[in-house]
């Protein structure tokens, strides 16, 4: 087996031992503990109050818009890395790509600015 | 097919996938299927890392297991809860969908089974990420910007249908 997939078996081992272990503590916690359930008990713990209401609300419009903006400036951030790599190498001209790159994506910052969805009210 | 390190790799990362995805599609719980999907695109991930792609096993990480799955959870929370979180998962096209995956998968069997398959003698090695960035910021510059773009386009898309939602 090459060097280069040897060294991510490791990654793999990780991957099951980090699954074995949370398997194997729930359950022989699963295994070992008393059950004797009461509708108190199953209740969701909420600080101690009584909870009212599902779990599952509806949620305000402007959540998802923050979403997608992490989500937009979450790939530009992707694509700076293979940039850095590289950048000594390539120089000046890699810097005026990059900069194309992100002045086009702030237009849309700035475009979402305007709009008045970054105030919260 | 010979057995070997990464034929066990795949096999195990391809049943995790299709086990998942079998999951998603029966499962009545939503909530379940988001997480159960998260599975499947980090496995997904395992299949990049063993086609000798690390940046993209590491944007599939990012990007999809990271960002789109939040936007999923997101897009669920904003739909307002009806009574549980059942939801109901078939209709009057079941029969109609099983006969066109049929005839799919037997066009697949008989194109695919078999064909076979062009070899390479030639020694893969693993693209780095210095690989990467020098190819895209050289050959494929343009492409580059264009997905700038593309994610603007995304971007002002999602506000003018959100700021319709408010209004």
């Amino acid at each position: 087996m090459s060097e280069y997939l040897s060294a991510y078996l490791n990654v793999a081992m990780f991957a099951v031992v980090a699954f074995c272990f949370v398997a194997i503590l729930l359950g022989v916690s699963a295994v070992v503990r008393p059950k004797k359930e009461n509708p108190v008990k199953l209740e969701p713990y909420e600080c101690g109050m009584v909870p009212f209401g599902g779990a599952w609300s509806q949620f305000n419009v402007r959540f998802y818009v923050f979403a997608l903006l992490f989500l937009i400036f979450d790939v530009e951030i992707a694509f700076l890395y293979p940039w850095a790599t590289v950048f000594r190498e390539l120089g000046i001209t890699s810097l005026i790509e990059m900069l194309v790159f992100i002045f086009i994506l702030l237009l849309g910052l700035v475009y979402a600015w305007k709009k008045g969805v970054l105030k919260w009210v | 097919m010979t057995v070997n390190g990464p034929t066990i790799a795949f096999l195990i990362l391809a049943s995790l996938i299709l086990s998942a995805a079998v999951y998603i599609v029966t499962t009545r719980n939503i909530m379940h299927a988001v997480f159960v999907h998260l599975l499947a695109l980090s496995s997904v991930s395992g299949i990049y890392i063993l086609l000798y792609a690390q940046f993209i096993a590491a944007m599939q990480v990012l990007i999809y297991a990271g960002a789109v799955t939040t936007m999923v959870l997101f897009a669920l929370m904003l739909v307002k809860p009806k009574a549980g979180m059942e939801i109901a998962l078939d209709n009057q096209q079941k029969g109609m969908a099983f006969a066109t995956a049929g005839v799919f998968l037997s066009v697949l069997l008989v194109v695919l089974v078999p064909k076979v398959w062009a070899t390479s003698q030639e020694k893969l090695t693993p693209l780095t990420v210095a690989k990467f960035g020098k190819i895209l910021f050289t050959k494929y510059v343009l492409p580059f910007e264009m997905i700038s773009v593309l994610l603007l386009v995304a971007l002002i898309g999602v506000l003018v249908l959100a700021s319709k939602e408010e209004e």
